[in-house]
């Protein structure tokens, strides 16, 4: 692979690349290695008797050499670019330099306000999120019916008798009971309203009003129930122990004028 | 040089050095010459980001992007539209190729230590087009306004609103609405056409010329860059043209065929790549049964299931926690350059807790990629959990197993 070959002063010499090679001294055991880096001669003992070593060595210090040179190169011309400019005043330099850049964030903030309000949702987005009424009157006992407001679904449940007594009968089956809003979570006991979004990732629970073993709980007394991931609720919307949601149902604002319900507008 | 020829390519390269750039980052560009077929894919996915620019720029042209119309004209493109059926189920066919071969170029990363010193920018730019392949494939599956494009936005949305204080508000704004609505879809348009495909091409561009600077790895994890010869080209290295090029061949023919005969056959996938529920239009009333991800989001829809549980003492909810989750699985792939303390580059040399630990890591993720799509009940969310935490202990404990395990000796050639 290598050429081998003697010349004058009786030393041999291994090639290995053009400007690179290996070669023996007569008074050293070990290899020596002859570098030709863009013109400049080079020579050292690698300390070492094996070739392979040898080799890698002599490899490793042409690395070395073609790196520093340039690092040391590209030091010395920013040393010298420093000491040739002329000195300049650095905190006028530094003091326009802070005032350009916060004119500058200024201007971006100011621009970013429009791009960003266009964003919040339009006067007509707005206005279609108006409040909506509805007609109790014809809601049995036990019904449901779902209402749209924003386009969510909303639940309006006519207790039964029954259901508003098997509902305390689940404050310590929820995880909150909040006693304060009331056996229905209404302001009438009679209806309760409810935001049909599961709380968990936004399905929509399902109606199960009946008092029978459910799949999903033996003592099933009426409520809703989630199927994208199993989350439970009473008829009240309060959410079960160790199901995925995190919090009841959510009480849309609403008030009661007589017979009819309006939804999204406080009482 | 070619530059003093007196050709139009001369007189154009000593204007705009077209030819020099070509060489340095094409033609002539050192790749080390004993690789295996793991690097390919990011030939591939080059291959399939074109696609998808084109089938998308042509499906533009008859899409509408409003809520009353989009779903009808996705159907006018299948079924009016002379090869509109070909377009679309080439674009969604590409999008699931998008990310298997994403998947698997990773993974060879992580595999073959393409992360290391110094090629961290190479690994950071790749992470950050995988968040923003997801982001666009996520914008771009709401865009065909069926039901599942509908109730999956809701499902991701919703975890914007967990974000504690400004989380509902948050929500609205990006929605543009009380609810998601056609305000949504026109801005979520926006998003898919034209800024998150800019900033993949930035990141492409990018993420090759950082690979260019710092070299391609190989599966020895050997340094080609050391050995030179006296021209200055690695003595490991071959020039990408014609090596990689004609190698790479066979490999975009044998993908365009298996690219095809999905498209041709299976453009559904079985409904793991377009979800049935998806062919009925949007319905803001009626949640579908069961709300499935499709394949390629089903690994990281399990860890986001996974989470059962909050902080409740620091307000935390179990569904932001979720999210918090979900976040660092993606988020955690780029802090590996600096989580790995190893000597040695490639799995071939490192020692017996580095390949336990891919193993697990690879089999957590397929495991969670299968239960992301079923419906959970006790026993998966049980799975689930304990493959989330196989998922992340790699990463977590990789500083320590990788510091302390015996590794082999690189050799110094390929
Ligand atoms: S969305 Fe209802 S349980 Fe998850």
């Amino acid at each position: 692979m290598f050429k081998m070959s003697k010349n004058k002063q009786g030393k041999k010499h291994i090639h290995i690349l053009d400007g690179m090679s290996l070669y023996i001294r007569d008074k050293s055991p070990f290899y020596w290695g002859y570098l030709n880096v863009d013109g400049e001669i080079h020579k050292k003992s690698l300390k070492t008797k094996d070739k392979k070593e040898a080799e890698k060595l002599l490899f490793d210090w042409k690395n070395e050499l073609l790196y520093s040179d340039s690092l040391n190169d590209l030091n010395e011309k920013l040393d010298m670019d420093v000491k040739d400019k002329p000195r300049v005043d650095n905190t006028r330099r530094k003091a326009l330099m802070i005032t350009s850049s916060l004119m500058g964030a200024v201007t971006v903030a100011g621009f970013a306000v429009p791009f960003l309000s266009a964003w919040n949702p339009s006067e007509k987005a707005k206005a279609l999120g108006a409040s909506v009424k509805f007609d109790l009157s014809k809601l049995e006992p036990g019904a449901m019916a779902v209402v749209e407001w924003r386009r969510t679904p909303i639940f309006v449940v006519h207790q039964t008798s029954k259901a508003l007594e098997n509902l305390p009968k689940l404050n310590d089956r929820v995880t909150d009971p909040v006693l304060s809003e009331g056996v229905a979570r209404s302001t009438n006991d009679k209806f309760t309203v409810l935001k049909g979004v599961c709380t968990h990732l936004s399905c929509a629970p399902k109606y199960h009003p009946e008092i029978e073993p459910k799949a999903w709980d033996e003592q099933w007394l009426g409520g809703f129930f989630c199927p994208c991931h199993g989350s439970k609720f009473d008829l009240a919307g309060r959410v079960y122990k160790g199901v995925p949601a995190p919090t009841n149902l959510e009480v849309p604002p609403h008030k009661f004028e007589g017979d009819t319900l309006i939804i999204g507008e406080p009482t | 040089m070619a530059s003093e020829k007196s050709t139009v390519m001369g007189w154009i390269d000593r204007r705009l050095p077209v030819t020099e750039n070509l060489e340095r980052h094409l033609t002539k560009h050192p790749v080390p010459k004993k690789v295996n077929f793991f690097y390919l894919f990011g030939a591939l996915l080059m291959v399939v980001f074109m696609i998808q620019v084109v089938t998308g720029i042509w499906l533009m042209m008859f899409y509408t992007n409003t809520e009353e119309g989009a779903f009808a004209s996705v159907e006018y493109i299948m079924r009016d539209v002379e090869y509109g059926w070909l377009m679309r189920y080439m674009h969604s066919t590409g999008a699931s190729a998008f990310f298997f071969l994403m998947y698997f170029h990773m993974f060879r990363g992580l595999l073959y230590g393409s992360y290391q010193k110094p090629k961290e920018l190479v690994w950071l730019f790749g992470c950050f087009l995988l968040f923003l392949l997801m982001a666009e494939g996520f914008l771009g599956y709401v865009l065909p306004w069926g039901q599942m494009s509908y109730w999956a936005a809701n499902v991701i949305l919703s975890l914007f609103g967990a974000i504690p204080f400004i989380g509902p508000d948050l929500q609205v704004w990006i929605q543009g609405d009380f609810v998601l609505s056609g305000i949504t879809l026109s801005r979520f348009f926006a998003l898919h056409v034209v800024v998150v495909p800019l900033l993949m091409i930035a990141l492409v561009v990018f993420h090759i010329f950082a690979l260019h600077e710092v070299g391609a790895g190989n599966p020895e994890g050997v340094d080609i860059e050391k050995y030179r010869d006296e021209k200055g080209m690695p003595l490991d290295g071959a020039p990408f043209h014609p090596y990689k090029t004609f190698g790479a061949l066979p490999a975009i023919g044998i993908f365009f065929i298996v690219f095809f005969a999905i498209v041709f056959f299976a453009p559904t996938g079985g409904g793991y790549f377009i979800e049935k529920p998806n062919f009925e239009e949007a319905n803001f009333l009626k949640t579908p049964e069961h709300i499935a991800p499709v394949w390629y989001y089903a690994p990281f829809y399990s860890i986001l299931r996974a989470v059962t549980f909050g902080i409740p003492f620091l307000g935390i909810t179990s569904k932001f926690l979720g999210f918090i989750v979900f976040a660092a699985s993606i988020a955690i792939l780029f802090v590996v350059p600096w989580l790995d303390r190893s000597n040695v580059q490639s799995i071939r040399y490192k020692g017996i807790y580095s390949k336990i630990a891919m193993v697990l890591f690879a089999a957590s993720f397929i495991t969670l990629g299968y239960l992301g799509t079923k419906p959970v009940n006790e026993l998966r969310t049980l799975i689930a959990q304990i493959c989330t935490v196989l998922y992340f202990a790699p990463f977590l404990l990789m500083p320590i197993y990788t510091k302390y395990e015996k590794t082999l000796k690189v050799p110094d050639r390929l």
